[in-house]
């Protein structure tokens, strides 16, 4: 007996440590549930609780005169972003119609699921069309899924994924006797750090520069294969010696929050609506904290009240009123009656993040945030701008109003996180959020349900 | 009678626990800089294995012993935290063995061995934390080459205060009201 228990010892010791180190889903999920009935436990915090009542109450009143406004504003923002996944030239709208569609998964690889408005659904949406973000073609739909009205769209960057392409021009080549020069894109060159498409079996190997656009060779009698003819892949990278590549217009890893679908102009399917608030979505479940602080060194964690029973996902977004303020822990298994938050300010916090600039009113997709934890009071994140703020070179910095983006599981795009001072070239960057909430010091608390279709109405919401 | 006195014991433990947890995350939330807040729970936590009498537990055929402690420290703490269960009840256990190695040749409530004991403790968990929380950091693709440190950068003063706090706190957890059924009387 002695010795079944000194070996037992050891032996739960290296299972624990080992699961700690390489979470493994089911051992994780199974000492979730082991451990749920610690949820006894965290009521017995409430004295804490009341005695910051009065706070909570200020600072939730605060927040809820700010409901229209700040609500609006993030409505407004994803209004505006999705339009601008639309392109303005006339001539790459002629002869199609244009579906908007919202990536809202956590992805990984070379593809991302998008959902359409629930209100229409996946009408006249096939496998094999385009998927555009502005003027930029970025991929094709590779499956639909019509139970959660989403589809997946394979990305361009994909190793398997080919499309034509053909250089444009400069205006003084127009005209002359010189050849278009064709090419096959897909995948990713390898070869380079940065992400760059790789280029494949171009028509002639002297490098000129110029921007490629799409041009679909005519091998079949698809409608759907020149519908993306005419849109932009990137700018044409061809060194003397070395592969060529295309260095894109768009930020594959994290910068596409809204899509177009390409689908023919004489589809028969309904207009689609403009898109629902997602404060008034009723996507949203009320709870409650039962922490009031995180007893380990370093972290910012919350415990609410509400867990998978009642419907919270991995990766769900946490709301005081109008404000973002954590999320669900996004890499294991929800107990069933309470979830445990990574609020604003926690290491390793992941998040899409998308700006209205003060200097032009511009929405912007700013792509992903990674939180390094707190300096000077203030929730810290590394930004990693792959393309920099276009159109601003002349200022170091630009004050903004940042808020979600799309692309996360669970967190839909336009909440309210803060304010910052963003740094206009790209590279890697610490970004400090001002005017923020602290999910520590609210009591009115909503989390967002199921990590489905954004826009799909499934319970209440704060407005 | 008694038998239901002991389970009050433990239920007692537990909520102990559970308040000091709850009250380093207030005070790291509201009080103090969250690099100063000293780990009151390893305080608690030491000072009952210190005098957990495991020979009298079994004489009297009772089968909670280390196990019960560890489980209520790691329960009290789970139910507050950010942090997944295994990592928290592997740094519970792990505390456990630091102490007990010490206790072999050692009285472990002088208070210099408490300060040393207990400040190493809180030393090692920190250290354990921060790997398992660098590893999910890896995972989600975050460097932290840009100069900053986390928010736990600072977290050794919250250390140095447990370990000195240890010679003061220590007796006092032990006189908790209820928890002393179980503990040897020195």
């Amino acid at each position: 007996m002695k010795t079944l228990r000194a070996s037992f010892v050891p032996i739960l010791m290296a299972f624990l440590v080992l699961v700690s180190l390489r979470p493994v889903g089911a051992a994780g999920a199974l000492l979730e549930l082991a451990f749920a009935p610690t949820r006894v436990l965290a009521e017995l915090a409430a004295p804490l609780r009341w005695a910051r009542s009065s706070t909570f109450r200020s600072n939730d009143a605060a927040l809820a005169e700010r409901l229209e406004l700040e609500g609006d504003a993030g409505a407004a923002l994803v209004f505006d972003l999705r339009a601008a996944a639309e392109p303005d030239s006339p001539g790459l709208r002629l002869g199609r119609r244009l579906v908007p569609a919202e990536v809202f998964d956590d992805r990984q690889g070379d593809d991302l699921w998008a959902v359409l408005d629930p209100r229409i659904g996946l009408v006249g949406v096939r496998i094999g069309q385009p998927a555009v973000a502005g003027e930029a073609f970025v991929g094709r739909v590779a499956e639909l899924d019509p139970g959660r009205n989403r589809v997946r769209v394979e990305l361009v960057t994909g190793r398997s994924f080919f499309v034509g392409g053909v250089l444009e021009e400069p205006a003084e080549g127009v005209g002359g006797t010189r050849e278009p020069l064709r090419m096959t894109i897909g995948g990713l060159d390898t070869s380079r750090k940065q992400t760059l498409l790789a280029v494949h079996n171009p028509s002639e190997r002297a490098p000129r520069p110029g921007l490629v656009r799409v041009l679909e060779p005519d091998l079949d009698d698809d409608p759907a294969s020149h519908l993306a003819d005419g849109y932009l892949l990137g700018e044409l990278i061809a060194p003397e010696t070395g592969p060529w590549s295309v260095d894109p217009v768009v930020d594959f890893k994290s910068g596409l929050f809204h899509l177009s679908l390409l689908l023919p102009a004489d589809t028969e399917r309904p207009r689609d609506p403009a898109p629902l608030s997602t404060l008034r979505d009723g996507g949203w479940l009320a709870t409650r904290p039962l922490s009031v602080g995180d007893p380990s060194a370093g972290r910012r964690g919350l415990v609410i009240s509400t867990g998978s029973l009642a419907g919270v996902a991995p990766g769900a977004a946490l709301i005081a009123t109008t404000r973002f303020v954590g999320r669900v822990e996004p890499g294991r298994g929800v107990p069933p009656l309470q979830a445990r938050v990574r609020l604003l300010g926690e290491p390793g916090l992941g998040l899409n993040v998308m700006a209205r600039l003060d200097v032009d009113g511009s929405a912007r997709i700013l792509g992903g945030f990674t939180g390094l934890g707190m300096q000077d009071g203030a929730p810290v994140f590394e930004w990693d701008s792959v393309l920099g703020l276009e159109g601003l070179e002349l200022v170091r910095e630009v004050t903004a109003t940042l808020y979600t983006g799309s692309g996360r599981t669970g967190v839909p795009g336009g909440l309210y996180l803060g304010r910052a001072s963003l740094p206009v070239a790209a590279g890697r960057h610490v970004v400090a959020l001002s005017d923020w909430s602290d999910g520590l010091a609210h009591g009115a608390l909503w989390v967002r349900r199921e990590p489905t279709a954004p826009g799909q109405p499934t319970g209440g919401g704060p407005r | 009678m008694i038998h239901k006195g002991r389970t009050l014991g433990w239920v007692l433990l537990v909520c102990w626990f559970t308040w000091i947890q709850a009250g380093s995350g207030w005070l790291g939330a509201r009080v103090l800089p969250p690099a100063w807040v000293p780990h009151l729970g390893v305080l608690l936590f030491l000072a009952v294995a210190a005098r957990l009498d495991v020979r009298l537990m079994a004489r009297r055929n009772e089968r909670a012993g280390y196990a019960g402690l560890v489980l209520a420290a790691a329960a009290s703490e789970i139910a507050l935290t950010v942090q997944a269960p295994a990592p928290v009840l592997a740094g519970w256990i792990g505390l456990l063995g630091w102490q007990n190695l010490w206790r072999r040749g050692l009285d472990v409530e002088r208070p210099l061995l408490r300060i040393l004991v207990s400040g190493t403790g809180a030393a090692g968990l920190l250290v354990w934390r921060r790997l398992v929380l660098d590893l999910d950091l890896a995972a989600s693709a975050a460097s932290t080459d840009a100069g900053f440190l986390h928010a736990d950068a600072g977290a050794w003063r919250g250390v140095l205060l447990t370990a000195a706090l240890a010679p003061l706190v220590m007796p006092l957890a032990l006189a908790l009201p209820g928890i002393g059924l179980y503990w040897r009387k020195r």
